[in-house]
């Protein structure tokens, strides 16, 4: 059964000829861990914000098992990683995942224990009293995942979560992403890497100017394009190789 | 209001964590008001009682007007005059560069012979008046007194030279006038016992009035005092530096949170923190009420430290103890009011800029117009009456009104409700406007 669906998204930005987003339909099963590819302005990032209710779509609608985006309920559901560091600079790692935490209405045993949950899951035990200003990149980037999943969402939305990252960092953030699929966690996960979503992604989506192109599972839609021996292939044939920015 | 809380409690730790943010927010106005009101104490104390440095060039050969002018001239208690320079009768050569540099703010030369022609005119008019004519008008011999000014003396305290030395003068005519009358007198009862009682004619010569003094200035008869209107009763003293100053730059401090505060909300924005807390459902308007509580605290406590420093800082630095009036109650209400209208503009800055540069140079440019728009740095009665009307309009203004009323003019709790409500309007607008863009700018 789906736990998070799209149903005909659309979203038209005021002044915008064209819509960002025309007419997306996703179904996005329990536990999955489902990718979003697409090139620069494909609309991955404006699909993700009506996913998560950032953005009002102008046509269609989200539902969070079988609910409503408007049902709190449903929102609570939802865990978001932002592509950029979504987190106070000037509080520790610590801090940050207390207040966010706190917001989600946790309180006392229970919020120190995902705190310390989400700092050993990250491997930020040791740098939890640190200023997140002072972290290196890739110990941001952990930090912010930890961020998403404080709460213990449903749903987790990953927007580009490692970009400007090392390969260790890298690393470390898809074994954690691996562990909380292993858990039962759903993922959302938009990236330009075509060898991250490959590795990590049971489905996957590609997205241009609005509209998803293919979607299904890596290996088939590979397999269903001849000439194409890589996702990077059929990402490049099926989008183009033109520049975007 | 555990979202609250714990927003507030974030927001203080960030701004404890920014020491540029919280001297901006209390060194600063601490030493603005420090300083402002220690230095305008001085100007107040020059205005109020000037003592201005005047050189008497007395060339009269040692006639009574000299001296009378000294007498009278000291006696106003505005100048500290001066007939003798390094020991010397001082001469208009040696006094005039001097006074030119401003070392003594004026002068006064005294012409060669001016008591004998001041008599001899007096006693032609009381001449002429006894003998039923209207007086004619003494042709000018030439000036008698001259008044030499500093030329950067500003225009009322030469006015104020020249006022006292024409009143001085004024009271000196008058006694040689009655001096005339006196003399006349003797005369004319001596011609009218010889003519009509010739055996008296010997007694004639002993017949004298008696003297008598006149003082050098007039004003001896009818008093006038100077006090200061206030709404229940007459304040005495005039109101020291501290009195204006003290809420002035409260006030300016307390606007002075837009620069922290928009600036931690275009930064909320601009890292995604927006973005991760909008997601949480109903966490949106407290993330908004928490920065604008803690925020609301930081007011309060810039207050407390302002009215601390009227109250025991300047006192230590010669400036009278800020007085807090009758209505304390009012200093507190209007304080809160303040407060909100400061954070509420704070926010609205903050959702409204797109980056901490366009927040702290508009936010900041803004504070500081409003600031002399509605009186902070100079008292609205100076400015014109556009600027005046303009004043009414200005947060800041309607603050500074309010506070100058409870704490110069004896106002209460009543009389500053209008500017409080005004301040609460403002605050609802500002909440309003922070509440809209925050999201949408997003």
């Amino acid at each position: 059964m789906s736990l998070l669906t799209a149903e005909a998204l659309v979203k038209t930005y005021r002044g915008a000829r064209v819509p960002a987003v025309a007419g997306v339909d996703l179904s996005i099963a329990r536990g999955e861990f489902f990718g979003l590819l697409g090139p620069n302005g494909a609309g991955k990032t404006t699909t993700l914000s009506m996913l998560c209710g950032l953005v009002t779509p102008t046509g269609g609608r989200v539902r969070v098992d079988g609910r409503d985006l408007s049902d709190p309920a449903a929102r609570r559901m939802l865990g978001l990683v932002p592509q950029d560091i979504g987190l106070y600079a000037t509080l520790t790692v610590r801090e940050n995942l207390r207040y966010f935490g706190r917001m989600h209405g946790l309180g006392g045993d229970r919020l120190d224990a995902r705190v310390e949950t989400c700092l050993a899951m990250v491997a930020l035990v040791d740098a939890a009293d640190r200023r997140v200003g002072e972290l290196s990149g890739g110990m941001k980037r952990r930090a912010n995942l930890a961020a998403g999943v404080v709460h213990e969402p449903a749903i987790l939305l990953l927007d580009e979560p490692t970009v400007g990252v090392d390969a260790q960092s890298r690393n470390a953030i898809f074994d954690t992403l691996s562990v909380l699929t292993a858990a039962g966690l759903t993922i959302v996960y938009t990236t330009h890497y075509m060898e991250e979503a490959e590795r990590l992604c049971r489905r996957i989506a590609v997205m241009d100017r609005g509209a998803l192109l293919v979607e299904g599972v890596p290996a088939d839609l590979i397999a269903a394009h001849p000439g194409c021996g890589s996702l990077e292939d059929l990402f490049l044939a099926l989008t183009g190789r033109a520049l975007r920015d | 209001m555990r979202r609250l809380l714990a927003t507030a409690g974030k927001e203080a730790r960030i701004l404890g964590r920014d020491r540029a943010g919280l001297a901006v927010l209390f060194v600063m106005p601490a030493v603005l008001v420090t300083v402002v009101a220690v230095v305008q104490e001085a100007a107040l104390r020059l205005m109020a009682t000037p003592t201005l440095k005047v050189v008497l060039i007395d060339q009269d050969d040692g006639g009574e007007i000299g001296p009378a002018l000294k007498r009278g001239l000291t006696d106003a208690g505005v100048f500290d005059v001066l007939d003798r320079i390094d020991g010397r009768v001082p001469d208009i050569e040696t006094v005039r560069p001097r006074v030119a540099k401003g070392r003594y703010q004026g002068a006064l030369v005294l012409a060669p012979g001016t008591t004998a022609r001041a008599k001899e005119l007096a006693d032609k008019l009381v001449e002429g008046l006894v003998a039923g004519r209207l007086p004619a008008p003494a042709p000018l011999p030439g000036t008698d007194v001259t008044v030499v000014a500093d030329p950067a003396l500003p225009e009322a305290y030469r006015k104020l030279l020249s006022n006292t030395t024409g009143a001085v003068l004024q009271g000196i005519e008058t006694r040689f006038i009655v001096r005339g009358f006196a003399r006349s007198m003797e005369t004319r009862v001596m011609e009218k016992i010889r003519a009509e009682m010739p055996s008296l004619a010997g007694l004639a010569g002993t017949f004298k009035l008696p003297e008598f003094a006149m003082p050098d200035r007039p004003g001896t008869l009818l008093a006038v005092d100077e006090v200061a209107a206030a709404k229940e009763a007459w304040i005495t003293e005039v109101p020291s530096s501290a009195q204006h100053n003290v809420p002035a730059w409260t006030i300016f401090a307390m606007f002075l949170i837009v620069i922290p505060l928009a600036g931690t909300m275009i930064h909320e924005r601009r890292e995604g923190t927006l973005r991760r807390l909008l997601v949480i459902p109903g966490a949106f308007v407290p993330v908004v009420l928490g920065k604008a509580l803690l925020y609301l605290g930081v007011c309060v406590a810039q207050f407390a430290l302002m009215f601390a420093i009227g109250l025991w800082v300047l006192p230590l630095l010669g400036v009278p103890a800020l007085d807090l009036g009758g209505a304390p109650l009012g200093l507190v209400l209007l304080a809160l009011a303040t407060g909100l209208a400061a954070v509420s503009f704070g926010m609205a800055v903050g959702a409204v800029a797109r980056t901490p540069e366009q927040a702290s140079m508009f936010g900041a440019t803004l504070v500081v117009i409003a600031a002399a728009v509605g009186g902070v740095m100079l008292p609205t009665f100076l400015m014109p009456k556009a600027m005046q009307q303009a004043a009414q309009f200005s947060p800041l203004g309607q603050a500074q009104q309010g506070f100058l009323d409870l704490l110069m003019r004896g106002a209460g709790v009543v009389d500053v409700l209008p500017n409080i409500g005004w301040l609460a309007l403002s605050a609802a607008v500002g909440t309003a406007v922070a509440l809209t863009f925050y999201r949408q700018r997003d």
